[in-house]
């Protein structure tokens, strides 16, 4: 299991890294592994969104570099669209990265995944399901939405 | 038609079948591209059409699509890029390229625009298959699945007023497409279950199908059009 990762947990996702301590991961680089979670909050212009965009990409060029795992954590109502274009465009960007990376990394083992849950998350479960998935376990390329903003609606 | 229609990245291949359609189904199209070789897709359409050649990453050039669009009808956010490489070889710049391309360009051209469109006028964003993922387009694949997401955001702000869709095409016989080695083009093509690449005008008619009344309760969707390569082996 990996044990450590970098985790980007920005303004609206504080709630995240606490949560993922407490389910028994450690701190790392991007070179042990990545958590990128999308940002919900303060997101004024499209330079924010490219700013988070360039970000991930930094971040995720590391961790491939180095072979190791992605998680990309994002939000099903904005998948969705619910709440504004600009983390509609943060959250989908993130989710197409998130299959684009398990492709290139099918060849050598390299798994990347994406989580989506609610604005309202329970955090645990969210945590626990991301070290889940960063794990992998035979998933990659795979979409889990934790809640239930998902039912019924087009994503992923 | 109530307005005219602005096709973007209208200078050849998707952009120009989807410039030619438009007119033949009425719109006054305002072709737009950064290449002046839009000038001759224009003056191919004849009638009220006209071209604005012009850089949509800069505000100055969206502006010039603005006020040659007054109350229009339709647009059809085309332009687009690609720089591609493993994401571990990928350069910075390149990946901002693309993004600002094919995304910033995209949002922000919709937003300076859709204020001044007429009622029950339309939008339709090209995505691409590659929003479901692909080898060596981490930034193609980002800005497109953006796009999607865009589009789902938009059909919601701007209901009832404005319907707003998306297209994502599969492999499509422009020059881009021809150009790739034609081991490689064979290869692509031998996993479409259609056999064979799409016809950019196969591409424009599906556009203006979304744009016309005949999709008039359809909004914040996607339509993939690949020839079944995204539900293949």
């Amino acid at each position: 299991m990996t044990a450590r990762a970098h985790v980007h947990a920005p303004p609206g996702c504080g709630w995240l890294v606490p949560a993922l301590r407490d389910a028994g991961l450690g701190s790392g680089e991007p070179e042990d592994g990545l958590i990128f979670a999308q940002r919900s909050e303060g997101l004024t212009s499209f330079d924010d969104v490219e700013a988070e965009m360039t970000e991930s990409f930094r971040l995720t060029r590391r961790a491939a570099s180095a072979g190791a795992p992605a998680l990309y954590v994002v939000c099903i109502a904005d998948l969705l669209g619910q709440r504004g274009s600009l983390a509609a465009m943060l959250a989908n960007g993130l989710l197409s990265a998130a299959r684009s990376m398990a492709l290139e990394g099918r060849r050598d083992g390299r798994i990347a995944n994406a989580l989506g849950h609610d604005p309202d998350p329970r955090p645990e479960e969210v945590a626990s399901w991301a070290l889940l998935l960063l794990e992998g376990r035979g998933v990659t390329g795979g979409f889990v939405a934790v809640g239930a903003g998902h039912l019924a609606k087009v994503v992923p | 038609m109530s307005g005219p229609a602005v096709v973007t990245g209208a200078a050849r291949g998707i952009g120009r079948a989807i410039a030619h359609k438009l007119a033949a189904d009425g719109f006054d199209v305002v072709a737009v591209d950064r290449d002046p070789k839009v000038e001759e897709v224009a003056a191919e359409l004849g009638g009220g059409a006209r071209a604005v050649v012009c850089d949509l990453t800069e505000p100055g050039g969206r502006r010039l699509v603005v006020e040659a669009a007054p109350r229009a009808a339709a647009l059809v956010n085309n332009a687009g890029i690609t720089r591609d490489a493993l994401v571990t070889k990928m350069t910075e710049d390149d990946f901002g390229a693309v993004i600002r391309v094919n995304l910033r360009a995209a949002f922000e051209l919709t937003a300076e625009l859709a204020p001044t469109m007429t009622d029950r006028g339309a939008i339709v964003s090209m995505s691409s298959r590659a929003y479901l993922g692909n080898i060596g387009q981490y930034n193609y694949s980002m800005s497109k699945g953006a796009l999607v997401g865009m589009t789902r955001a938009l059909a919601q702000e701007l209901a009832p007023r404005l319907r707003v869709n998306a297209v994502a095409p599969g492999l499509v016989a422009t020059d881009m497409a021809m150009a790739m080695p034609a081991k490689v083009r064979d290869k692509l093509v031998g996993r479409v279950p259609l056999g064979r690449m799409a016809e950019p005008g196969e591409i424009a008619e599906l556009v203006a199908f979304l744009v016309s009344p005949a999709a008039s309760y359809i909004t914040g969707q996607v339509v993939v059009a690949c020839g079944g390569r995204s539900v293949a082996p």
